[in-house]
């Protein structure tokens, strides 16, 4: 059984009346790329500060590494790595000459390290450019560098491709499974671009409004996903009464131009054809078919049914 | 919290602000002799007492508080700007005391090497210009030093508290120096119902700095021993009062 590297117990987080997280029970596994899905203001970053220790939580507790945190065990965050929001650096000051204060300040052996670290994250060209004059893309491969100059064994990344271009994205998406799989780093992955999880993540929860939706497992999620029909009737209204009195079928979206789609009924498809039939309601099409991730996400907040 | 300190140092060494400001400083300096040079040698007055009244100049009108002022604006305090670096430090695990601590005392040590430095370059610049002083004047000029400078401690401390919690901006200087060169004022006017409370209005690290005048004389506090160990003790209190006070601030911040 893999042990755990962040367990987290009834998290909650408010500022003053706002609520921002409620009531989170989350555990990472030791050696996943655990991505986090939420829309804007979900609780994402919040989540990622109170794990690194930016922010406390109003309520709970959390351990990292078996060790419960709290202010009397910072040792802890050394075996961390974080790039939330915005990367924090002097801005007069070359990319090399940053990672170096960095490295003074973590205690990491080997002025080496520095220019290491630049080619690793694609910088090799830039390390004595002034951060100032770093495009968005620059600052954020830099802020990768950083979580990475004390050889971290957990990274946690807020939306760690932004403003990166496509190549960008698909080197950085190599180097976060090179160093799941070669380093066995455990990964906490934020992202808007939700396919681009899909290529890596091993875990994913689902953040709606503070609340922790769902956690599963890539597996599980794509069976989840793998699974609805698409039926395409002539009368999509007396087909929904069809699969709710007839068939006890509950679960599904009416889409336009008469399609349906129906989960957690796979295998049934000659019984609802049967059925539509028997009912006088004519059946174009009948197919299986796979959501993207970005559509589980929306089904699971509560997409709207469009009768 | 030793790491933090080195790197700061490093950042401080990187930083050219500070070495403008403390050029400027030396600039300044400079001025003042070259001014009291271009006066005495009008009205020919010989090099040691030109440097010893130059001296009052410097030490009479606090001239190293304003010094310590620019000096502690010039470094890296913007700790809440959006970019700022304090967040990679907290989430590797440093504590906001070793935090505000670690900043403060290598902050300290610069200003220390730029009080130094500037108190050297001022007597090598009045050796060049006004001539060799007596012994008498540059014991009083090393008595002076020792007198004022834990008095810019003190007053160092005051200034960090609110730069480092509002940031070098315009809304952390103003704060700075109201807290340092207003709040006397207001002791001043509050001691006027409660007397009590002109303690803090005279004994004060700026006030302490300037020329004190009774009706006979002026005088500055480092002349006697037990006014040298007034600057200390003054000192010592603004110092752990306002690191406190500024500790505590800073722990209740939110660090985005």
């Amino acid at each position: 059984m893999q042990d755990a590297i962040l367990t987290m117990n009834h998290i909650n987080k408010s500022y003053g009346n706002t609520q921002v997280l409620n009531n989170i029970d989350m555990e990472i596994p030791r050696g996943a790329i655990y991505g986090l899905v939420g829309s804007n203001g979900a609780g994402k970053s919040t989540l990622m500060r109170i794990i690194s220790g930016q922010t406390q939580c109003s309520s709970g507790t959390f351990s990292l590494f078996g060790e419960t945190v709290d202010n009397n065990h910072p040792k802890v965050r050394h075996r961390i790595g974080t790039l939330i929001e915005n990367p924090g650096f002097i801005h007069h000051m070359t990319a090399a000459q940053n990672l170096e204060y960095f490295r003074i300040q973590f205690g990491v052996p080997g002025k080496e390290r520095v220019d290491e670290l630049l080619n690793l994250v694609g910088l090799s060209h830039a390390g004595k450019k002034k951060y100032k004059n770093f495009s968005m893309g620059m600052k954020q491969r830099l802020g990768l560098a950083l979580a990475l100059l004390h050889s971290p064994e957990f990274l946690i990344l807020d939306e760690p491709i932004n403003g990166l271009d496509p190549e960008g994205i698909r080197e950085l998406r190599n180097l976060f499974l090179e160093l799941n799989q070669k380093r066995n780093i455990t990964l906490l992955i934020s992202s808007h671009i939700l396919s681009e999880l899909e290529n890596i993540a091993t875990e994913y929860a689902f953040l709606s409004e503070g609340n922790l939706l769902e956690q599963i497992s890539a597996r599980e999620l794509q069976k989840k996903c793998s699974a609805y029909i698409d039926l395409e009737v002539s009368d999509a209204r007396q087909m929904c009464t069809v699969l709710e009195m007839e068939l006890n079928i509950h679960d599904y979206q009416v889409h336009p131009q008469g399609h349906i789609h129906i989960f957690h009924a796979m295998g049934r498809e000659e019984e609802i054809t049967r059925t539509a039939i028997l009912k006088d309601v004519s059946v174009k099409s009948i197919s299986r078919h796979s959501d993207a991730l970005e559509t589980y996400y929306m089904r699971l907040v509560g997409g709207k049914k469009d009768v | 919290m030793f790491n933090y300190i080195r790197s700061e140092w490093y950042l401080i060494r990187h930083n050219r602000s500070f070495l403008v400001s403390v050029g400027c400083m030396a600039g300044l300096m400079l001025l003042f002799i070259l001014l009291a040079y271009y006066s005495f040698v009008t009205f020919e007055k010989n090099g040691s007492e030109s440097f010893y009244l130059s001296l009052l100049y410097t030490t009479g009108t606090s001239f190293f508080a304003p010094v310590t002022l620019i000096i502690s604006g010039s470094l890296e305090n913007d700790e809440f700007k959006k970019h700022h670096t304090l967040k990679s430090s907290v989430s590797f695990g440093f504590s906001r005391e070793e935090l505000y601590l670690g900043k403060l005392f290598a902050q300290l040590s610069a200003c220390t090497l730029a009080y130094v430095s500037l108190a050297l370059f001022y007597f090598v610049t009045g050796l060049l210009f006004l001539g060799v002083p007596d012994s008498d004047s540059v014991i009083y000029y090393i008595r002076a030093l020792l007198g004022i400078y834990p008095l810019c401690l003190g007053f160092y401390a005051m200034v960090f508290c609110f730069l480092l919690n509002l940031g070098g901006g315009w809304g952390g200087v103003l704060a700075a120096l109201g807290a340092t060169y207003g709040l006397p004022y207001l002791f001043l006017f509050l001691g006027q119902k409660v007397p009590l409370l002109q303690i803090p209005a005279y004994y004060n690290p700026v006030n302490m700095m300037k020329t004190q005048w009774t009706d006979h004389a002026a005088f500055f506090y480092w002349d006697t021993s037990s006014g040298m160990g007034l600057c200390y003790l003054t000192a010592a209190v603004y110092f752990i009062l306002f690191t406190v006070i500024g500790l505590y601030w800073f722990k209740k911040r939110e660090i985005r």
